[in-house]
């Protein structure tokens, strides 16, 4: 069979639980809400997956290109009333402009590949931990830009009224389509390149340019995917400010990268199961107080950053590869398959 | 067949280490296979072999430098196989690395200092002065930073820092490795007189098949991570199968 | 801008790049001993703000407020080495980084729910504002004290470093740590005594930089410690003498920027400064000290 098409029929395991997920949901009825914030964090792990996991530089940074694109999207779909009100120092054609939303989608995708490209490729010259910290410090920048750039994002205010163009079906569409370019790309002759690579990565050593062009497309094509994934954040949220994009979602989304296993989509996906999972359910409990005896905490604030803290410790002391490990589902079945077999 | 002697019943000397079973891997390779081996107490004792022999390894398992290991490594009657390599320094092993590893940046007196620092009870003010007596190339480079040093004064460092702590067993890994042959001869020199003058029993790995049998008393053959054979150097010169790999003579 | 204002600026950044410099030094010894890019350091810092707000407070007087503050970051950094880079010993260099993230993130909670995510004000000493006019140029009191204080710091650093048989160690770890241990020297005693040292210094960091901020707040550590990770980079990773260069070059380029810049840029001044220092290390990738080894 033709690779590209062995590696998607290989991610379709994975596709057939989201939609399984999915199913599950409009069976059930209801708000599909949590179920959309799942699948759009899928879409955004997969993003992270497709750079870090196959380049081994972890990045801090991807929360840029998320923003990115929600903001993007944001300002292109939002009501052109409030756009003059908000936000006045946008250029007249985008004040009256008012496209479809998988214009602002395709728009949104493309803003975050560019920035991609943009930072990429001065940024990916470096190695190791270097890298990690030039990627941190992308994120402070832009955590910069989008809250001092009042006229255009309208900065810590948030930008108010997104309208609701996440259904749960698009969110579907894009984490599935995710999934399988990824998994594409990390059975490609650059992503076996990359985590040949990987190894070292860390080291100080130096690296080869071809390895450095590698993970350059590696970021660009996390950096559409992720752009993608910002703008259904948008409109799932409705309301977006800086901090939507800065430190805390960094850690969780590093968190569904770890807990899940780096090297797979599959883990990617599982990750971003179990966090959408515990951010869903214990947010409930961030506004109660609780009484320890003399100590009342009024409170909770940070409750769920606070599990999360404990569930990605917790895999890093037992089971650094994280819960998928090493191979994809798939993969593994194939070899036990194989191994009846013969 | 492995040639095997009896150590004890032929030259006498209290053995003071002894390996057994040694079995030491990376991931899933086995570098050192079952590997035997003793050391009697004032011998020197070459362990030959090509490259990837799983010499080095041997002495990093020794030393507890490498950890996936199993078997057991007895320093004078006591097991030292579990103990971290600070420990086992401590109890009276010196090892001057494969390709020196001396501190660049440190001065030549400081890479002294640190190899003192495992001397424990056996503290001695007075083996810095004897050391740069039998070195004295380093004694007029106290101050410079050990990156100055030439080749063969890196190597010497290298030596010296590991008797700094005064130990009982000195290993040496390749201790000629890219010196000119002056320089070779120079450290087989120095490696005698620290057995007679000093009294250290020495364990030297070495690729230079020659020059080693020239100087040691028992010397062992690895090859891909197991003893081929063992014996004093006139019965290894005599082995058909050293002769074939490592003496140029014809099988 | 005038000479006047250069000068001036330097003057600010001298006292800025002393902060960053503290906290890279600290950064740096850990990158070079363990492979460990540290970023529960700036919780250290945070740490020290808390405990200065907390004894100041109660109006307990500086003389106990200095070596308390100090106490508690030294002891805090030797709990998390303790508590949660022990049991990682070995682990890959990625597993560290995650696991201090974590841990930044874990002392950021509890410290919102401890005590609040508000910042806490920290009562201003009435020297802390005091400055002194020296020909056209300002100087402020608590800019003399930091500057004086960091380079009396370095000094002292650096006669620990090239004296003392750990301070030696140290050196030698950051170039060959199995070799260190080669040497008898116990690994976990380097390694607390590394981690002690960044939180002695995070401490000095800490009382230098509340002094003046003003307030403390859970992610008060945040911003400064990304900058020393900037600062580490810049220098030439895990090089000591690098760190301290690059702190100091992040401070002068921070405040003369903030002088030429217009008020309309001067909101994206941070982003600014940092798009530069990484325009700066595209020309040197090896930092501008380079990465050779320890404080030679």
């Amino acid at each position: 069979m033709w690779w590209p098409l062995r590696s998607a029929a290989g991610a379709a395991l994975v596709c057939a639980g989201l939609v399984l997920v999915a199913v599950w949901g409009w069976v059930r009825g209801g708000d599909h809400s949590k179920l959309t914030h799942f699948f759009i964090n899928v879409t955004i792990v997969v993003a992270l997956q497709s750079f870090s996991g196959n380049s081994g530089i972890l990045s801090f940074g991807h929360m840029a290109l998320f923003g990115t694109g929600a903001y993007v999207a944001g300002i292109l779909t939002l009501d052109p009333a409030l756009k003059a009100t908000y936000l006045t120092s946008l250029p007249h054609f985008l004040q009256s402009w008012n496209p479809h939303w998988w214009i602002a989608l395709a728009l949104a995708a493309a803003a975050g590949g560019a920035l991609a490209l943009l930072s990429g490729i001065p940024i990916l010259r470096l190695d190791g931990a270097s890298a990690v910290i030039a990627i941190l410090a992308l994120l402070l920048i832009a955590d910069v830009v989008f809250g001092a750039w009042t006229g255009v994002t309208r900065g810590g205010a948030g930008l108010i009224g997104l309208p609701p163009e996440a259904t749960m079906s698009r969110a579907l569409v894009f984490a599935l389509a995710a999934v399988v370019v990824a998994r594409v790309f990390k059975d490609s002759k650059t992503g076996l390149l990359l985590r040949a690579s990987r190894e070292d990565a860390f080291s100080a050593a130096s690296v080869g340019v071809a390895v450095r062009a590698y993970r350059v497309r590696a970021w660009v094509l996390s950096g559409v995917i992720a752009g993608a994934a910002g703008a259904l954040f948008g409109w799932w949220i409705g309301t977006i400010s800086p901090t939507d994009f800065f430190l805390a979602p960094t850690f969780a989304l590093i968190v569904m990268f770890i807990v899940g296993g780096k090297r797979t989509v599959a883990g990617a996906v599982v990750g971003a199961a179990l966090v959408t999972l515990i951010q869903e359910q214990v947010r409930q409990y961030e506004d109660s107080s609780v009484h320890l005896g003399v100590l009342t905490i009024h409170r909770l604030t940070g409750l769920t950053q606070l599990v999360l803290v404990l569930m990605i410790l917790l895999v890093m002391y037992a089971r650094p590869e994280g819960i998928v490990g090493r191979e994809e589902p798939d993969e593994t079945i194939l070899r036990f398959v194989r191994g009846r077999a013969a | 067949m492995p040639v095997r002697n009896d150590l004890g019943a032929r030259t006498g000397p209290r053995v003071l280490l002894e390996v057994r079973g040694l079995t030491a891997r990376y991931g899933p390779v086995v570098a050192v296979r079952d590997v035997d081996l003793r050391v009697g107490e004032g011998e020197i004792v070459a362990l030959l072999g090509a490259n990837g022999a799983g010499k080095t390894t041997t002495l990093m398992s020794i030393v507890g430098l490498h950890r996936a290991r199993t078997g057991t490594i007895e320093l004078d009657g006591h097991e030292i196989g579990h103990l971290p390599p600070e420990r086992v320094v401590r109890r009276g092993v010196g090892l001057a690395p494969e390709g020196r590893r001396i501190f660049a940046g440190l001065t030549v007196a400081e890479n002294l200092r640190l190899g003192a620092a495992g001397a424990g009870r056996a503290r001695d003010d007075g083996r810095r002065e004897r050391l740069l007596e039998l070195f004295p190339a380093l004694r007029e480079r106290l101050r410079l930073p050990a990156a100055s040093l030439s080749g063969g004064e890196q190597q010497q460092l290298a030596i010296a820092r590991a008797l700094m702590s005064g130990p009982r067993l000195l290993l040496l890994d390749e201790p000629t490795l890219g010196l000119a042959p002056k320089l070779v001869r120079l450290v087989f020199d120095l490696i005698a007189r620290l057995r007679d003058e000093e009294g250290v029993t020495i364990l030297l790995v070495e690729q230079n098949v020659h020059q080693a049998l020239r100087s040691c008393d028992r010397a062992y053959l690895m090859r891909v991570g197991g003893i081929e054979a063992e014996g004093t150097p006139e019965e290894l010169r005599r082995d058909r199968r050293v002769q074939a790999a490592y003496l140029g003579v014809p099988e | 801008m005038t000479l006047h204002e250069f000068v001036q600026q330097c003057i600010n950044g001298l006292s800025l790049g002393s902060t960053y410099a503290l906290l890279a030094l600290g950064l740096a010894m850990l990158f070079s001993i363990m492979g460990l890019i540290n970023f529960a350091h700036g919780e250290l810092l945070t740490i020290g703000g808390y405990v200065m707000w907390t004894l100041l407070h109660h109006d307990v007087s500086w003389a106990l407020v200095v070596p308390a503050t100090l106490l508690a970051t030294t002891l805090a950094a030797v709990a998390m080495e303790r508590i949660a880079f022990r049991p990682l010993r070995g682990a890959s260099i990625e597993t560290l980084l995650v696991t201090s993230f974590a841990l930044a993130f874990f002392i950021q909670t509890v410290l919102q729910i401890g005590v609040s995510a508000e910042p806490e004000p920290i009562a201003h000493t009435g020297w802390s504002d005091r400055g002194y006019s020296v020909g056209p140029y300002t100087i402020g009191l608590i800019q003399i004290i930091t500057t004086a204080v960091t380079f009396a710091v370095l000094v002292a650093l650096v006669v620990f470093l090239r004296r003392t048989l750990l301070g030696v160690s140290i050196r030698a770890a950051a170039e060959d740590f199995a070799v260190v241990r080669l040497m008898g020297i116990p690994a976990g005693r380097v390694v607390v005594a590394a981690f002690a040292l960044s939180g002695l210094l995070a401490g000095i960091a800490s009382l230098l930089f509340f002094a003046s901020a003003g307030s403390v707040s859970p992610t008060s550590g945040t911003a400064p410690v990304v900058a020393a990770f900037i600062a580490v980079v810049l220098g030439g990773l895990g090089n000591l003498a690098g760190a301290v260069v690059g702190g100091y070059v992040l401070g002068f380029a921070d405040q003369i920027l903030a002088a030429v810049h217009s008020s309309t840029i001067l909101q994206f001044h941070d982003a600014v400064v940092l798009a530069i220092l990484i325009g700066l290390l595209l020309l040197r990738p090896q930092g501008l000290v380079g990465r050779s080894r320890g404080l030679a």
